[in-house]
């Protein structure tokens, strides 16, 4: 209890002691333009406030840095006893209160190979749209208009042979018709995924601004052949990868 | 008669110039963005009489208010950090509709931020945090279409910059320069949404200038279109500035021109074809981009009238070209803390380059920051002046050598805020010739000016700081006539419209942004700015119109 007592006491020392030396080296050296954003509520860089971090963990991180995440070692720009403040002084931070600081876990990297480095890139092609993480996300990275892809152990064929049921040819007074995929509308409207575009649109229409049949002339295996066998592969190679949890990093 | 005409005459002008009238249809004023209104009820005479007419508070005050009010027919449309959009009667302030985007907590690169609405053809176009480009209904709010420009968690990009509409289409840009992303502009049917073309700022294997990046730089080699670009409806010319080559600071493997990074290039906005480019800062090692406001004007140049573009850049340079071909013209710095080169040649070429150094050191003037930020600069044709809003700040740099994922930020560098050489860490808002790049008087600040600069026909400059204060300039003086607390800290830009007769001048409040978090980076010791999300509007008291 007296030892209790006295290493709380000597950390409120510190603490206050350090508090505003901390102060001043997050503000010139963690606030600066594009990173932690002032008093810690994240800008471009996560949030640092009230996050749970141990001392350890900020003393390691800050000290090494994340150079995958672009964030510096500051291990040769910070003595001890600045890194003892700058990390005292994060540990007292209040929690953000914008509604924008990201503060969920930072996200996982799996170490990729070239090869499945390749296939991520190639999955996410922003110049051969649409790509497929134009449409699909995998673990929660990419689009949104059709299901996520879950399962590792997809094939070429697999691929090719697609069906998309629920497709519809929409006409609109005086325009060509489209293929769509209905979604959930609010009330009164009608909303769909305009697959006319090489970036799917997502359109809303009043009812009866619309006239819908069923059937398509958009097909999957149209978006699967434009990539070569070898570039299919590459993709799969990156979605094992990423999909297989033996792979998931710590 | 005469009292319509007080009114009128501005409106009827604005149709050959770039002056507005009681609208402020686009980003920058007109598309030719002078930031310049025509209205002179308010002016040098009255401007202290200026009271505050209405406010409202968007209600999402976490990142501050960055937007350029849009007013089209007496109503006024807003953009908000979270990508909010409110339609406001603009003489009363009254809501007409809103529109929360219900957009996700998606890790946001740049931070939150929104600098503005497009309104055109019924349509209100804003660009989203998340990446998403999403037309309302001008009338009611209504989502109209919705499009997922490129996976947010994967190219670490969003947008916020305003759109612009250019005939039938739509144009937004995209943030990501920073990161290890290659840049392009969209082009979409402002009726469908539909893609109509991408122009990509790092050309592709095979096309001209892709031999100026080395192995694979080009796929992850930044050039953001993160700002709103001009167009020339005579000239039928689409102007667009790009952004800093990434990774910002370390060149190492990405030697070469690294175009069109820190360009300002010249579309056809039918085909987004390229028609001229002209690279202001090749091989940029020092974050500076070419994103910002090209104002459009036809000027004497060396006795002949030509068709001119001016661009008030970080580097600390004011840059003039020709706009009918991209020819450089002339450069000249407008900040007194200028070490980044020695000077611009009468080619356009910079001369004694000081680039930063792996593991070494350097103090850079400007910072990173700029000789000024994104906030736009104002032509007046009434005084033939150009009004910036800058700072003197530096910063001591470190280049590395960094290993990143697709997306993740790409600085190849770090740094710490200094004061310049020459004294404190300081901002001012400067008028400029911009036939000599002479400084004509200068109105100074304790802190960096962050808000855009208004001029007016009343022969008035508007803008504001970060303590909170809105304040009116003599445009010819630069003396200081007027100014009202606004609470937050400004960080948006300021516009002058006109509804049944009386001239009104609106301002965003609120302090925010990723430059806006880094005020004490720069200054310590000071309180940091307040934050919030309002709207000021101010006007004449209607006894004295």
């Amino acid at each position: 209890m007296i030892f209790l007592t006295l290493l709380f006491a000597a950390q409120i020392k510190t603490a206050s002691g350090a508090a505003i030396n901390g102060a001043r080296i997050f503000a010139e050296q963690c606030s600066v333009p594009y990173c932690h954003g002032a008093g810690g509520s994240a800008s471009r860089a996560p949030a640092v406030a009230g996050r749970g971090f141990t001392r350890e963990q900020l003393r390691a991180t800050i000290s090494k840095g994340r150079p995958q995440f672009g964030m510096p070692a500051f291990a040769s720009k910070l003595n001890r006893s600045a890194l003892d403040a700058v990390v005292s002084y994060i540990l007292n931070l209040p929690p953000p209160a914008s509604a924008s600081a990201d503060t969920s876990k930072a996200p996982e990297v799996v170490k990729l190979s070239k090869e499945e480095a390749a296939g991520r890139d190639l999955f996410f092609d922003s110049e051969r749209l649409p790509s497929c993480g134009t449409c699909h996300a995998v673990n929660s990275v990419g689009g949104s208009v059709a299901a996520p892809i879950l399962n590792p152990s997809f094939t070429a064929a697999v691929l090719n042979s697609v069906k998309i049921p629920g497709g519809v040819t929409v006409k609109v007074a005086g325009k060509a018709p489209f293929p769509a995929l209905r979604q959930p509308s609010p009330a009164g409207t009608v909303r769909l995924v305009d697959f006319s575009s090489p970036l799917p649109v997502v359109r809303t229409f009043r009812e009866g601004e619309v006239e819908l049949s069923p059937g398509m002339d958009w097909k999957h295996r149209d978006v699967v052949g434009r990539y070569s066998a070898a570039e299919l592969q590459s993709m799969l190679l990156w979605l094992r990868a990423v999909l297989s949890s033996s792979r998931a990093a710590p | 008669m005469l009292i319509l005409l007080a009114v009128g005459a501005p409106a009827a002008r604005a149709a050959e110039s770039g002056a507005t009238g009681q609208d402020w249809p686009s980003y920058g004023g007109t598309a030719l963005a002078w930031r310049y209104s025509g209205l002179d009820q308010v002016n040098t005479g009255n401007v202290k009489s200026l009271v505050p007419v209405w406010a409202f508070q968007t209600g999402d005050y976490a990142d501050g208010l960055e937007a350029t009010p849009i007013v089209v027919d007496g109503v006024m449309y807003i953009s908000t950090a979270s990508s909010w959009v409110i339609a406001l009667d603009a003489a009363a302030g009254k809501l007409i509709w809103e529109y929360r985007y219900p957009g996700s907590n998606v890790r946001t690169s740049y931070g939150r931020q929104s600098r503005g609405v497009a309104v055109g053809q019924g349509h209100v176009l804003v660009g989203t945090f998340d990446n998403h480009l999403i037309a309302l209904d001008q009338k009611t709010g209504r989502e109209l279409w919705n499009v997922d420009v490129e996976p947010a968690k994967y190219c670490g990009c969003s947008i916020t910059g305003a759109p612009l509409v250019v005939k039938d289409k739509v144009i937004a840009g995209v943030t990501g320069g920073d990161a290890a992303h290659r840049g392009y502009l969209s082009a979409f049917d402002i009726q469908t949404g539909r893609l109509k073309w991408r122009f990509y700022t790092i050309p592709g294997p095979g096309k001209p200038g892709h031999d100026t990046w080395p192995g694979d730089s080009w796929k992850f080699g930044g050039g953001s279109t993160w700002m709103t670009g001009s167009y020339d409806a005579d000239l039928d010319l689409l102007y667009w500035g790009i952004g800093n080559a990434s990774a910002d600071f370390d060149s190492s493997r990405r030697q070469g021109a690294n175009l069109y990074t820190a360009s300002i290039v010249a579309l056809n906005p039918d085909t987004g074809k390229l028609v001229w480019y002209n690279q202001l800062i090749p091989r940029d090692v020092w974050d500076f981009d070419a994103v910002f406001e090209l104002i459009l004007a036809d000027l004497p140049w060396q006795g002949q009238q030509r068709k001119l573009l001016f661009q008030f850049n970080k580097s600390g340079y004011l840059w003039v070209l020709d706009r009918t071909n991209g020819k450089f013209l002339d450069a000249w710095p407008f900040v007194e803390n200028s070490n980044w080169i020695k000077s611009v040649a009468s080619t356009g070429e910079l001369v004694g380059r000081n680039e930063p150094e792996l593991g070494k050191t350097k103090l850079m003037c400007p910072s990173l920051m700029g000789g000024k930020s994104w906030n736009q600069a104002s032509y007046s044709p009434q005084t033939g002046l150009m009004y910036v809003a800058a700072m003197e700040i530096c910063a001591d740099l470190t280049a590395q050598t960094e290993d990143v994922e697709p997306g993740a930020s790409a600085f190849g560098g770090t740094f710490v805020m200094k004061p310049p050489p020459d004294g404190p860490s300081r901002g001012f808002l400067a008028a400029i010739d911009p036939q000599t790049g002479k400084r004509v008087w200068k109105h100074d600040e304790k802190y960096f000016l962050l808000a855009s600069v208004l001029s007016t026909a009343g022969g008035l400059v508007f803008c504001g700081n970060p303590q909170g204060e809105f304040f009116a300039l003599d445009a010819r003086t630069g003396e200081e006539l007027w100014s009202f607390q606004t609470g937050g800290g400004n960080r948006g830009s300021s516009v002058s419209y006109a509804v049944n007769g009386r001239q009104y001048i609106a301002t965003p409040s609120g302090w925010g942004s990723l430059v806006g978090g880094a005020f004490g980076a720069a200054w310590p010791d000071a309180p940091l700015p307040r934050g919030g999300s309002s709207i000021f509007v101010f006007a004449l008291p209607e006894s004295s119109k």
